[in-house]
């Protein structure tokens, strides 16, 4: 008999949650795109509740790049060390991210201070988006936008410059603050 | 939990700081986001994620019987820190 319960008993990620995620059936779609999208749903709410004031977090078009198809098959294959990119997809979605600006006074937009990334398994080494992901998160990083890369899919290697590969180097999940702020003389 | 810093390698300027969480671990509860200059907030990704898992009722999907999928892909010390979660489950909740 199966032994259910909605409440998580993991202390941090839901390890059972998360391979079924990264291993979906054959022929169906992996729930990993409705819980990203969940999960960065609730970050911004949860963002916005602390920001000081002249902040706010937005949803935005992810740096990542993902199609459904694709997610899929790269969720289910073992962690892959060759580079396998396609040049073009047929499928493509959005997917968000949590972005905060800063808003100046008469400012509408306003200017993108620090973005929040949860990573997905085709823009992680061996994905065919991670070339990609890196050429978009290496734009993001120079024009002075500060990134947090959330890392919560073991089977897959992180596409961030030097990150060991789990199991052997590495803990299973990991949480990457890049700092862009300009640093003061004295450090 | 443990904080780590490496370096990205892409600009020799650059530092991560990066935490690291094993299976069953809490993720930070008091991580800081940088903002603008000297502004930064304090913040907690375990409440998110808890939260997510709960209000999304993921556990529909689970059963605490079986280990996850492609268990063997875990490390050995995560494969029996996910089986004393999986006791743990079975005490509580069976």
């Amino acid at each position: 008999m199966p032994l259910r319960t909605l409440e998580n008993p993991y202390a941090g990620i839901n390890a059972h949650l998360h391979s079924l995620a990264q291993n979906p059936q054959a022929g169906s779609p992996t729930i990993w795109t409705s819980i990203h999208a969940m999960y960065i749903g609730h970050l911004i709410d949860a963002l916005n509740e602390r920001l000081p004031a002249g902040y706010v977090a937005r949803p935005e078009q992810s740096l990542q790049i993902w199609s459904e198809e694709e997610e899929s098959r790269v969720a289910s294959a073992p962690a892959q060390r060759h580079m396998t990119i396609r040049p073009f997809l047929e499928r493509e979605i959005t997917i968000p991210a949590g972005v905060i600006y800063r808003i100046e006074e008469h400012e509408i937009v306003g200017k993108p201070v620090t973005r929040l990334e949860l990573l997905s398994a085709s823009n992680k080494r061996g994905g065919y988006g991670y070339r990609g992901y890196l050429d978009n998160r290496w734009g993001a990083l120079s024009s002075g936008t500060s990134l947090i890369e959330m890392d919560y899919l073991h089977q897959t290697v992180s596409p961030l410059p030097g990150m060991p590969p789990y199991p052997k180097h590495r803990d299973s999940y990991t949480i990457a603050v890049t700092d862009r702020r300009p640093r003061s003389k004295s450090q | 939990m443990r904080l780590r810093i490496a370096a990205p390698g892409q600009n020799p300027n650059d530092e991560m700081l990066v935490y690291i969480m094993d299976v069953d671990q809490s993720l930070p509860t008091h991580a800081v986001i940088p903002l603008v200059e000297n502004d930064s907030i304090e913040f907690d990704f375990e409440a998110v994620y808890q939260h997510t898992f709960s209000s999304g009722r993921w556990g529909i999907h689970i059963d605490y019987e079986e280990t996850p999928r492609n268990f063997e892909s875990y490390s050995e010390a995560d494969q029996q820190r996910i089986r004393q979660v999986m006791e743990r489950a079975k005490q509580e909740w069976n």
